[in-house]
């Protein structure tokens, strides 16, 4: 029942921290991207540092850590604003069938594909940086599947988004050649993983954003003294300052219950990424509500923030389908059959 | 990071079950002072089994363990759907407030009776003119020889008409000392000069008094710390009662909402109730995780400033589950139809508005929050 985290586990979030304050500030983020949608700095530090993969096997190369550590690292990764497939990264490195570094990895929620003898026809959308990336790891009924971006039978195309650090793909198969690489159990754990990282990439912009935002409150000053000794704007912060406080804790729960291998693991990645979701959104929006008219403009990165957190939390379920499943659960539990 | 019971807790929560196995259902009747009487005696059976003061010293009449202890006892309580021990004041405030700053005769005398349930604490602190702006108190203990003489109204005293004693903070400062001025007594609810009357609330029940002072003496040897430094005993517990409140609260409204979602499934569901369902139970969800991290910070000493954020978040979702609960069984529930125990869900929704008044009402905690959490000015 202990949430703490080990010296090593703090370590590796501060180096994560350190570096992509220095990678990537979040100054120079909307400019950078207009010039390289993945810009080779932070991604390069990323494989270099073995965040792509922190969970991967040991005996592949990889870290072999927890979901705790890959927590922190999407924390870190959300509250820089890291461009790149990173949490598909991890969760296909978590898988061990495939190469974090060449494949990302398509929401199942948007996938629509059936095989044939190997052979792939169908769509799916929002696939992070497909086009960027030689492989996808997609899921075909309840198993998963790897399929080459740029082979025979499949075109993709980037779509249109309104946030800079999402490159939303659309990949379309006509008979591609495809691999099974896992059955129904991966595909379950994997989704669970997903789940959780991103709502712990959420609690990372949490963070970030309410720091900022009381750091401005209390300097601007209005009525001849700072804007954040009003009890209006200190109302509205202290709520969001409650959801980042309780983000965490679920979030913190939710890996270690992976970590742990507990039964309930689905559950508490549905409550992370609900709560996570409509708390990162709740703080965007009252973070640049609290800055006032200069939060409105591209002066200051709200937006960057408020545009990220849209992307988020319609990735793999909005918090209305994660609250959706938890109440079905739950009826489920009590009813008779 | 674990979120399972280790060894300890899993053999402690084996032992509690087969304990409470064989002795519930432990009836208690509704109506005071029956209720009251029942109350004590469970707690006396309780604590006879070993299982009362679980993380408090053996030489008060504890058990000697961990903070978690504590909570596995609400737990299981709470999952064999058991009667709360009545002393939840002494148990939960009082208690620790002794353990911190009592001298080693008040541990001794207080400590113990708490425990095997022969004494019930309440805790007046409110009064009609200091609800939020506690340190506007005025009720007045002035020193005569060995005894200081209390007068004065405490307000919202919750349980006072069924407690043995009373946690009371006094002015013995100047008229505007504020909290500079404040002593903390413990007095005895026999003395004479003390009238208490019971006020009735919005749910029917009333736990709440009046409770007059009317030139009441109490031993100068009844003073907690130091006189005139009572406030700062007072807010060294506050986060203490919080911590507990998020802890205790948490079980008993997973339990509540369970009962909710059971008497749901044999009912065809409204349009929208999965959604509004599925927002309650990730809240509760959201309260689960919250509680783990209070006990996580338990283990390691003080609460802390974040108890605030943890009062704040636990009666909102207080506040989420009950109105759920009468939204979504509908007609069922404001007919309060004793036959098929719907009324309880009207009463605990009732009840659920006091959530975010009691303790520190919900504007209260934000600006704590804002202030020493986010470090932002005083207004």
């Amino acid at each position: 029942m202990f949430l703490d985290r080990t010296g090593d586990q703090q370590a590796l979030a501060e180096a994560c921290r350190q570096l992509l304050v220095k990678e990537w500030p979040i100054e120079k983020t909307a400019g950078a991207l207009a010039v390289a949608p993945r810009p080779a700095g932070p991604w390069d530090a990323a494989v270099e540092m073995g965040w792509l993969h922190v969970m991967s096997p040991e005996a592949s190369g990889g870290l072999g850590l927890s979901a705790v550590e890959a927590g922190a690292v999407s924390e870190e990764a959300g509250r820089a604003l890291f461009p790149g497939p990173l949490v598909e990264a991890i969760a296909v490195g978590a898988s061990g069938v495939a190469d974090p570094a060449a494949t990302t990895l398509a929401p199942f929620a948007t996938t629509e594909l059936v095989q044939s003898a190997g052979l792939v026809t169908g769509s799916a959308s929002d696939v992070p940086y497909a086009d960027m990336t030689d492989h996808a790891l997609v899921r075909i009924g309840d198993e998963l599947w790897t399929v080459a971006t740029h082979g025979r039978g499949v075109t993709v195309q980037v779509q249109p988004s309104v946030d800079p650090v999402a490159r939303p793909c659309l990949l379309a198969f006509d008979a591609a050649p495809a691999s099974r690489v896992g059955g129904p159990d991966l595909a379950l754990s994997t989704e669970i993983l997903v789940h959780c990282l991103l709502a712990a990439r959420l609690l990372g912009i949490i963070d970030a954003a309410l720091e900022r935002t009381a750091i401005y409150a209390q300097q601007r000053e209005q009525f001849g003294r700072p804007i954040g000794s009003f009890q209006a704007v200190q109302q509205l912060l202290a709520d969001l300052k409650k959801r980042a406080v309780a983000t965490r804790s679920v979030c913190y729960v939710s890996q270690a219950a992976i970590a742990a291998g507990r039964p309930d693991a689905a559950r508490w990645a549905n409550a992370a990424k609900a709560y996570a979701s409509r708390s990162a959104r709740a703080v965007a929006e009252g973070c640049i509500q609290a800055h006032g008219g200069i939060g409105f403009t591209t002066e200051v990165p709200l937006h960057l923030y408020l545009k990220h957190v849209l992307s988020l939390q319609w990735a793999w379920g909005t918090a209305g389908d994660h609250e959706r499943a938890l109440a079905r659960a739950a009826l489920a539990g009590v009813s008779p059959s | 990071m674990n979120v399972a019971d280790d060894e300890r807790q899993s053999v402690l929560r084996d032992q509690l079950r087969a304990w409470l196995a064989d002795h519930l259902p432990f009836p208690v009747d509704r109506e005071e002072p029956t209720r009251n009487r029942q109350l004590r005696q469970w707690q006396h059976l309780l604590f006879s089994g070993g299982w009362m003061g679980l993380s408090w010293p053996t030489e008060y009449g504890g058990q000697g363990g961990e903070a978690v202890d504590q909570v596995v006892f609400n737990q299981e309580l709470a999952r064999a759907k058991a009667p709360s021990p009545p002393g939840i004041i002494g148990l939960q405030t009082l208690g620790p407030t002794l353990l911190k700053f009592g001298t080693e005769e008040q541990r001794l005398r207080f400590l113990p009776p708490i425990l095997d349930g022969r004494e019930v604490w309440c805790q007046g602190f409110s009064e009609p003119g200091a609800g939020s702006d506690l340190a506007a108190l005025r009720t007045s203990a002035t020193l005569d020889g060995e005894d200081f003489v209390v007068n004065g109204q405490k307000v919202w005293t919750s349980y006072a008409a069924y407690s043995d004693w009373c946690a009371l903070l006094v002015r013995t400062g100047d008229v505007g000392s504020r909290h500079r001025g404040i002593t903390y007594l413990l007095v005895d609810m026999t003395t004479p000069g003390i009238t208490v009357r019971p006020i009735q609330q919005i749910n029917g029940d009333s736990d709440f008094n009046e409770v007059f002072f009317d030139d009441v003496r109490v031993p100068r040897r009844n003073v907690v710390g130091q006189v005139n430094e009572g406030w700062q005993v007072a807010m060294a517990t506050l986060s203490h009662e919080r911590a507990m409140y998020v802890l205790s609260r948490s079980i008993e409204l997973r339990i509540a909402f369970n009962d909710m979602v059971t008497a749901l499934a044999s009912e065809s569901l409204m349009d929208g109730a999965l959604g509004r369902l599925g927002e309650t139970e990730t809240l509760l969800t959201v309260l689960e995780a919250q509680a783990m991290s209070t006990l996580t910070r338990l283990t390691h000493g003080e609460p802390g400033d974040v108890s605030a954020v943890e009062k704040l978040l636990t009666s909102e979702i207080e506040q989420a589950v009950f109105s759920c609960a009468v939204d979504l069984l509908g007609p069922l529930s404001v007919g309060a139809r004793d036959d098929v125990g719907v009324d309880r869900w009207v009463h605990d929704y009732l009840g659920s508005r006091s959530a975010t008044i009691h303790g520190g009402t919900a504007e209260v905690l934000r600006n704590t929050i804002a202030q020493r959490l986010l470090g932002l000015p005083r207004s």
